[in-house]
């Protein structure tokens, strides 16, 4: 055999440790914001303070359990990404049985039927947990002060994180700053990104000087949800083209498709649909570009 | 060109630095190459450095040792092949074929002379087997001669230490090639790591206006004249890149008027105590050799010439061919595949281009021609996934 005894340190399990070492700040922030500051409140009790670490924590278990049964390997896997970031995502307001029913049948049923397909299942679980909340419960993001009191934030207080969105992704900065650490990581595409939100800040700006009002983008910048999404989900190597060109038609089309939603629907959670979307087409972006551009394969 | 990289190296693997000698073993065995025909029979008496077969391309094959023509055996070359092998056993006495003396005066040899020497002695290139030396500088309009000591393979030193065992025949031979071909520009490349050759060179090479060290980086493929030569950004058409084991080989057959039987070859890796250079006749068999001077842990696995391009394989038949660079012992270490993550790496760092990715997607493409099986794609998949075989036509499991 023809092998290769000598191997990069970089590895995928290191590539999932940057990613949920980059989660961590927020992890911890959700806890703050809708756990601490609840309890200190007196809104929730002792359980509920510890549900925003809960979810993340749960979601993570999940996925490594579901791929250690199947697999029997005990290492890392993307699996209990997958997890973590679900767990990242939902609303506070979700029922932990809907969390654990949805999370558990999307991965057993993609690590069992090994579809050829290749799609974003964090966003397929998100796109799952929407419906869900749509049709078993009051649809909302609000915690419980949230819910029973009203805040008059500036732009600034929403960019670190006082807005109303996911458990653990409502504070824009630390995605920001989450993104520059795993820029420094040379597997992460950090183009995505960029180029999704540039896609997005551009038609938005347009739009917003067409109906002389910038605060919908503004407002859907700092929410978090739309960078959020950008840095973790929309990077997940696994279901993004790889080619150069192949990104850049891949982040530009969730730009454009999440402005789109977000005008129709006029809801943040756009970009997980988009996301969803576009990862379908992932290796007909690809084999595209490589025939496109007859690039040697 | 893509950028080249420097490879990940274990800086606690060092060899020492003494080289050893193994030059009586009991056997030899030389691979009898479809197409070879044989000079002696069995039960003959050889001679050392005598004719016992010539291959289909005309390149003569000799004895390095004296001894009795005792029979047949399979055994494994450094090219990762079984091959039916002349078994020669020692008589110990290292009778000479023929005893010839020193040149004393090659510094007078015209291109000719030196040619025809090398013509009769059908002596071939260490990175070709097809191109013959002769050949190679009969080569018109040579402007630049370039002499690499580039190994690429990590922890394989032979090159260096040859260079560092052998620094005043090397620099005479090149410097001899250099006003018999009437070159003006003769570079050695050296990689920048390599304090010890440079001093001893550079402490030499006043005596040899014309020559002159070129220092390079320490990057990975630099050892292959292609990429050596697009880094020296030196023209192709007018420049000759020998090996330094070539230029061991001239000054064997042109100054000291022998064939080199030896072979210097390293024995290193995390599993080996006593790392090693070791000086062996071309033939011997390495599971005495290993026995008699290596102190190896448990558990390890053999590579055969280098971690990146080499092959795994039991050692115990494998012999010394002019091939085999060195031998690896690494600990055992368990890589699970994992899904590949299209993380695109393979394809950017592909020195020849290929889009290792995609072939694996499409088998039906494969074995790839272009592939050069330098192992870089396997040596950066973040999944472990066995690029390198697959590209050579291998089963993705």
């Amino acid at each position: 055999m023809n092998k290769t005894y000598l191997h990069n340190d970089m590895d995928y399990k290191k590539i999932i440790i940057d990613y949920i070492v980059a989660l961590v700040p927020l992890i911890i922030y959700g806890f703050y914001k809708n756990g601490i500051v609840l309890y200190q409140n007196d809104a929730i009790n002792l359980f509920e303070l510890f549900i925003p670490l809960i979810y993340p924590c749960l979601g993570g278990l999940i996925g490594y359990l579901i791929n250690y049964s199947l697999t029997k390997r005990k290492e890392l896997n993307f699996y209990l990404l997958y997890g973590i970031l679900f767990g990242m995502i939902v609303s506070i307001n979700l029922n932990i049985f809907a969390f654990i029913i949805i999370g558990v049948l999307v991965l057993v049923f993609f690590k069992m039927t090994n579809l050829k397909i290749n799609f974003n299942l964090v966003c397929l679980m998100k796109i799952l947990t929407i419906l869900a909340l749509f049709v078993f419960q009051n649809y909302h993001y609000q915690n419980v002060l949230e819910m029973h009191n009203s805040y008059s934030y500036n732009y600034f207080n929403l960019l670190f994180g006082k807005g109303v969105s996911g458990i653990s992704i409502s504070n824009t900065f630390l995605a920001i700053v989450a993104y520059f650490y795993l820029a420094f990581n040379p597997y992460y595409k950090k183009d995505i990104p960029l180029v999704i939100l540039v896609v997005f800040s551009i038609c938005s700006i347009i739009h917003g000087a067409i109906i002389h009002n910038y605060s919908p983008f503004i407002n859907n910048i700092t929410t978090g949800t739309i960078v959020f999404a950008s840095v973790f989900i929309a990077t997940n190597s696994i279901n993004c083209p790889y080619t150069k060109y192949g990104k850049l038609i891949y982040a530009i089309l969730i730009g454009l498709i999440t402005f789109a939603l977000t005008i129709i629907f006029n809801r943040h959670e756009a970009i997980f649909i988009a996301i969803f979307l576009v990862s379908i087409f992932t290796n007909q972006i690809d084999n595209f570009i490589l025939h496109k551009i007859r690039q040697n394969i | 060109m893509c950028e080249l990289i420097t490879l990940k190296k274990d800086y606690n693997i060092k060899v020492s630095s003494k080289v050893t000698n193994y030059l009586n073993p009991d056997y030899i065995f030389i691979p009898i190459k479809p197409g070879a025909k044989l000079k002696v029979k069995h039960l003959d008496l050889v001679k050392k450095e005598q004719e016992v077969m010539t291959l289909a391309n005309g390149q003569i094959i000799i004895s390095s040792i004296s001894g009795k023509v005792v029979g047949v055996k399979k055994c494994l070359t450094a090219l990762n092949k079984e091959e039916n092998c002349l078994v020669i056993e020692n008589d110990f006495k290292e009778r000479l074929f023929k005893r010839s003396a020193v040149r004393r005066d090659i510094n007078n040899l015209t291109k000719q002379q030196l040619l025809k020497i090398l013509e009769d002695k059908k002596i071939v290139t260490s990175n070709n087997n097809e191109l013959f030396l002769a050949d190679l500088l009969a080569k018109e309009n040579i402007q630049t001669l370039i002499i690499s000591e580039i190994e690429d393979e990590p922890y394989l030193v032979s090159k260096e230490f040859l260079l560092g065992t052998y620094p005043n025949e090397i620099l005479a031979t090149i410097a001899f090639l250099t006003k018999a071909l009437d070159i003006n520009d003769c570079r050695i490349v050296l990689k920048d790591i390599e304090r010890d050759n440079i001093d001893k060179c550079n402490n030499l090479l006043g005596t040899y206006p014309n020559i002159s060290l070129n220092l390079v980086p320490d990057l990975y493929l630099l050892g292959k004249t292609e990429f050596l030569l697009k880094k020296l950004e030196s023209n192709e058409e007018s420049t000759i890149v020998l090996s330094i084991y070539d230029i061991y080989n001239i000054y064997n057959i042109v100054k000291r008027n022998h064939y080199s039987t030896e072979k210097l070859i390293t024995i290193t890796g995390s599993a080996v105590v006593n790392p090693q250079v070791l000086n062996v006749k071309i033939g011997a068999n390495i599971e005495k050799i290993i026995e008699e001077y290596i102190k190896l842990e448990d558990d390890y696995i053999t590579i055969i010439n280098g971690l990146m391009q080499g092959f795994a394989c039991d050692y115990h038949n494998l012999i010394v061919t002019s091939e085999l660079e060195g031998i690896i012992f690494q600990k055992k270490k368990t890589y699970y595949p994992e899904k590949c993550i299209r993380c695109g790496k393979c394809s950017e760092i592909c020195p020849v281009k290929i889009n290792p990715q995609y072939l694996m997607n499409h088998p039906k493409l494969l074995p790839s021609d272009k592939c050069i099986s330098c192992g870089l794609c396997s040596y950066i998949c973040p999944s472990y996934i066995d690029l390198r075989s697959i590209m050579k036509g291998a089963k993705n499991e």
